[in-house]
């Protein structure tokens, strides 16, 4: 076989096939690329395809012989594209049927020489996070849009940030402290005003400074759950004036006009925020702030039943009654704040706001009672508040801070504010009655605090001073008549004037001692707090039932509490990244009251765990037992009872009851892939116990309620949000469930209800490059409750919301949005609201702001029985179009 | 929002005049592997036919975290020639005193595998590419408009210019901001120190002989105390075991 030549051709045949099946079987592709001069090229790349996909199979790129060798192709590949490119010769295309193709020789390619065109290209791109030690810096630029005005909604748009309705910013679940200006503080905890109002164009860089703490020499020393905002200015609005006019008009005699001047210079910085406006948006970010704490609260909507928003602020509010509902408001807001660096160590600071705000509710209804075929029952109501609330506050602060030893401050803050309130209800029909409540609320407050701190060594020693003095008064007038055409009955009349005085001083001194190491860090102090409590008050009530007109007018109340505390906390890091803590507090409190003088010891303590994997990525996990929480200053009776001739004279308090909470928190913020996990869970039990004594019309008598309550309230939520690029959009879904237990007993009698709530949301924003967007968001709100032994309540609620949103390459963009509310089956809502922009210029930008376009929210509530039928419905209004022009300057 | 510039300069590029200069921003993790510290930079690749030059300048100052801290880079850090005739890539290295060598290393030995995924950055037709290389995941977007096969720092191989290159935890960022014309003469250091291995055995030396420093430090006639050091070392491209 060896010796015969046809037989050593056939087996060098075979051997050859055997060999190239074998390459074939390996997917090479291999051959020299040269020029026209048959000279090798280096460099050229050479990319491998299949026919009907864009995808790159294999590459190779020549070296200096110009050969090139393609391995790991998939070796059943039909039809291949192989490209060949180089930026000084013309591209070749070389379309081959398979790989069988190509063997067994190697490809020898010739490119043609050609000057390559090449643009240049120039991108302005900016990384829009970067992440520091303690600080994520976002870039302002990457995070601007058309419904981006003010710096609230620049906040919004960056991951992690969360704004409630009151304006109040939270950071990775963690609340914000402060919004420093280029490092300053103005606005103290005032800081909506500032974000509010300031225009979002003048910011450049946003700073979240994590476990931030406001005096410099704490940072390294204390861990804080706390989070500062710093809004670092654009260089080239320093160090001059600049700042935005908005003026616009509406149909119905609406309006609304504002402005706002910045001046950040690098002594002094001042900011100037007016509004005026009387199309429901808050005017000033809220000096009222402060006035929180006396009670006061703040209605922004309807809550569902696990505590969340339903309604959002601004869409339309649900009137309380009427067939014809009006709501007119008139509000003004003006605040300047500033700031003064003297010398190197000196800094004063001063914010002086003033609120106007006033609305006006009508309403109309007609409500009718078929009793017979012959008898009608009926009744016309008309209803009318007033409410104007005037208020002031003023704050000065100086600071010294002595390079890296010493900071010593003083704030003084004054407090003021003149609240009227008006309602009156006239029925007319088979009833004739009126009422006519007229309640007036004075307030004024001082308050003096200086802190000292000082840097021994490793450890801050911290000295604080605080004097309140202050109150509020209340006058309240009721007078009501009523006359009974129907049955024919005399008229009766009633005339009820009260008046309280509220007086409340307290004086605070504390010190406190920090240290920290890399593995153990402590705090101890001792607090002492004396606190006078007094209330005045006087009432006569003149009736025809009761004669001769009573009066009464004496100090019935007065309190003084002193307390004496002890505190330590105790930090150990049995990890790298993990903190365990102990904390504990030891005090007596010694309070004498009208009824009482007593004294009892008070504790609390908390053990709490938290893991930092990452800046943006932690789990916390915290146990709190205590005894004798301040609760009891909640039941201390503020206001007046109004409308049901009674005075709520008595004390309250609570005795010292033990209570327990645990919460456990879990925050991953990915910013760079743009996905954000936050997941929660707590439970809360909490006891009170207190008692009321009443002087109670019109049985002059004191009774007395003792009242304690015996709460569970649990709370669980898992909230995920991401960009899908497959959806090229960010997705986000909500589940919270949440279930309360409330025990009560009044004078021992036994009474308890249990609700619970499950509200699951999602929603879906897509970021298509094309002129064309939408926002689509649902949500499901399941509540139900019992009281004692009653049925169940079973509530379903349904929310969805839809946002079409169109840029053209121009100037325009305008968003619509389309709300739909059902919150139970006779009560639905439609609402449409408009927002369009024409930018004129860099600096001028008209607009079209709608609200409540569709004007159909209507509830219709009917009953029909034999002999009797009844209905009432209402509508909503507020419908308008504001054309509005923003000029920044 | 990013906005786009486009200047529409016509080059003809002859033969022989592949020079361009290229700026990437870059954000860089100083605390890579212990924690979160980014710095922003300006990253420069000069090419000049078949060789080039990358190199990144702070754009803003290291911030030390306590006296301890001390930041030891080069003024032109990540320093990286290549020369594609030679098949030669040189890094440049700073010694525990901050003098600087060069090493050689190989060119280009990373396995790149080339996702269907495409985007367009700018006006150019991007391609996603994934590796492996030292320890760290990378993914680079490169474009085949323009066919050159270099990229920033080391990495390159890939049959077009690379237009943003990030390692998957993000340590590193780097993203394109210009393409220009530039007469540029890229000419390669001769002095070179060390080939890739024999820096990492003396790395691994000096290792060694720091961690028998603190031992020996940390015995002795120190019979109550009880000390104890832990050298940890972190290099950006991972040391072999």
């Amino acid at each position: 076989m060896g010796k015969d030549p046809t037989m050593r051709m056939i087996m060098f045949g075979i051997l050859q096939l055997a060999v190239y099946g074998l390459m074939g079987q390996e997917g090479i592709i291999a051959g020299i690329v040269v020029n026209s001069m048959r000279q090798p090229i280096q460099g050229v790349t050479i990319t491998v395809r299949s026919v009907d996909s864009t995808k790159i199979l294999g590459y190779a790129i020549t070296g200096k012989s110009g050969s090139f060798r393609i391995k790991d192709l998939p070796p059943r590949l039909e039809q291949l594209v192989l490209e060949f490119r180089h930026i000084s010769f013309e591209s070749r295309l070389l379309s081959v049927k398979g790989l069988q193709q190509l063997w067994p020789a190697s490809l020898d390619i010739e490119l043609k020489e050609k000057a390559t065109e090449l643009r240049e290209i120039v991108i302005k791109r900016e990384i829009p996070v970067l992440i520091r030690s303690d600080t994520v810096v976002f870039n302002a630029n990457s995070h601007r849009g058309p419904e981006v005005r003010k710096v609230e909604d620049l906040l919004k748009k960056m991951q992690g940030f969360s704004v409630d309705p009151n304006g109040r910013l939270s950071f990775n679940g963690k609340p914000v402290e402060k919004v420093l200006i280029d490092g300053d503080d103005l606005a103290d905890q005032a800081y909506q005003m500032i974000t509010k109002n300031l225009d979002a164009v003048t910011v450049d860089k946003v700073e979240v400074i994590n476990n931030f703490s406001e005096n410099r020499l704490l940072r390294n020393i204390v861990e804080t759950n706390k989070v500062g905002v710093n809004l670092k200015i654009s260089s080239k609005y320093k160090s001059r004036v600049s700042g935005g006019l908005e003026v616009g008009a509406a149909f119905e005699r609406r309006n609304n006009a504002g402005l706002n001047i910045i001046y950040p210079g690098k002594r002094s910085k001042w900011l100037m925020f007016g509004n005026y406006n009387n199309v429901a948006r808050d005017p000033s970010g809220n000096a009222r702030y402060y006035y929180q704490q006396e009670g006061g609260q703040v209605n922004n909507g309807e809550y569902g039943a696990d505590g969340s928003m339903v309604l959002e602020h601004g869409s339309f509010s649900i009137p309380s009654i009427g067939e014809r509902y009006t709501r007119e408001n008139s509000d003004f807001g003006l605040s300047v704040m500033n700031s003064w660096k003297i010398g190197e160590h000196v800094r004063i600071s001063g914010l002086l706001g003033y609120d106007d705000l006033g609305s006006e509710n009508n309403s109309f209804s007609s409500v009718f009672t078929d009793i017979s075929d012959q008898d009608r029952w009926f009744v016309n109501n008309e209803m009318k508040v007033n409410n104007r609330g005037k208020d002031l506050v003023a704050r000065f602060s100086v600071q010294r801070d002595e390079g890296k030893k010493h900071v010593s401050r003083i704030d003084l803050v004054l407090n003021g504010g003149r609240h009227s309130h008006r309602f009156s209800n006239v029925t007319t029909g088979s009833i004739t009655d009126s009422l006519l409540e007229k309640l007036n609320n004075r307030l004024k407050e001082i308050r003096l605090g200086w802190q000292e701190t000082f840097l021994l060594g490793s450890r801050v020693l911290q000295l604080h001073f605080n004097v309140e003095t202050g109150g509020y008064d209340q006058e309240l007038n009721i007078s009501s008549s009523r006359y009974l055409s129907y049955w024919a009955l005399d008229s009766t009349y009633i005339e009820n004037k009260q008046a309280l005085e509220n007086r409340k001083d307290l004086y605070d001194v504390s010190f406190k001692i920090n240290g920290k190491s890399d593995q153990f860090q402590y705090e101890y102090g001792l607090r002492s707090e004396y606190r006078v409590l007094a209330k005045e008050s006087e009432a006569l009530i003149s009736s025809t039932d009761v004669k001769p007109d009573f009066s009464t007018g004496f100090r019935n109340f007065d309190t003084r509490d002193l307390v004496l505390k002890g505190m330590f906390r105790v930090g150990l890091r049995p990890g790298k990244k993990g903190w365990l803590g102990i904390n504990g507090e030891l005090g007596w409190e010694q309070l004498k009251t009208m009824l009482d003088n007593r004294g009892f010891m008070t504790f609390n303590a908390g053990l709490g765990y938290t893991k930092s994997f990452s800046l943006l990525n932690s789990i916390r996990v915290n146990y709190k037992v205590g005894r004798g929480f301040k609760e009891y200053n909640k039941f201390y009776p503020d206001d007046l009872i109004s409308g049901n001739g009674m005075i709520l004279n008595g004390l309250d308090f609570s005795g010292p009851e033990f209570s327990h909470g645990f919460l456990a928190t879990w925050n991953s913020n990915n910013i760079s892939k743009q996905r954000n996990w936050s997941a929660n869970f707590s439970y809360i039990m909490m006891p009170q116990r207190y008692t009321n004594a009443v002087m109670a019309y019109p049985e002059y008598s004191q009774q007395f309620f003792e009242l304690s309550h015996n709460n569970g309230l649990l709370n669980t939520g898992l909230n995920w949000e991401g960009y899908i690029r497959k959806l090229r959009g960010r997705l986000g879904a909500l589940v919270s469930f949440n279930s309360g237990k409330y025990e009560s007993s009044v004078n021992q009698v036994k009474g308890s209800s249990i609700r619970s709530g499950l509200r699951t949301e999602s929603w879906w924003v897509s970021g298509f490059l094309m002129p064309v967007n939408a926002e689509l968001r649902g949500a499901v709100i399941y509540s139900a409750g019992r009281w004692a032994q009653g049925e169940l309540n079973r509530n379903w609620q349904y929310y969805w919301s839809f946002k079409l949103k169109l840029k053209t390459a121009g100037s325009f963009y305008g968003a619509l949005v389309w709300n739909f509310h059902k919150l139970s089956a006779q009560q639905v809502f439609h609402g449409m609201d408009l927002f369009s922009s024409f930018t004129l210029s860099s600096r001028l930008i008209f607009s079209i702001t709608g609200s409540n376009l569709l004007n159909v929210g209507r509830v219709v509530e009917r009953t029909v029985l034999p002999y009797s039928r009844s209905g009432s419905s209402y509508q909503l209004v507020g419908r308008y179009l504001l054309f509005s022009l923003n000029l920044h300057f | 929002m990013r906005i786009v510039f486009v200047l529409f300069t016509v080059l003809a590029m002859s033969a022989n005049g592949q020079n361009l200069k290229i700026e990437y921003q870059v954000r860089f993790n100083d605390m890579y592997d212990r924690g979160r510290s980014d710095r922003l930079h300006n990253g420069q690749l000069l090419i000049s036919e078949n060789r080039s030059r990358y190199f990144t300048t702070e754009t803003e100052k290291y911030k030390p975290r306590n006296e301890n801290d001390i930041l030891m880079m080069p003024d032109t850090a990540n320093q990286v020639f290549v020369n594609l005739s030679t098949g030669m890539l040189l890094s440049q290295e700073a010694d525990m005193k901050g003098k600087t060598f060069f090493v050689s290393d190989s060119l280009y030995p990373m396995k790149w595998e080339i996702s269907p995924e495409e985007r367009m950055i700018d006006s150019l037709n991007c391609i996603k590419a994934i590796c492996s290389f030292r320890g760290r995941n990378y993914i680079a977007w490169f474009t085949p408009d323009i066919p050159i096969p270099f990229g920033p720092w080391k990495m390159g191989g890939l049959p077009g210019l690379i237009i943003d290159l990030q390692d998957s935890e993000e340590n590193m960022l780097v993203k394109l901001k210009s393409i220009v014309r530039q007469d540029i003469n890229v000419s390669i250091p001769a002095d070179i120190r060390f080939t890739k291995d024999q820096h990492v055995a003396e790395i691994k030396k000096l290792i060694q002989r720091l961690k028998d420093n603190a031992r020996a430090s940390s015995t002795g006639d120190c019979v109550t105390c009880q000390q104890q050091s832990v050298i940890e070392f972190f290099a950006w491209e991972k040391i072999p075991q």
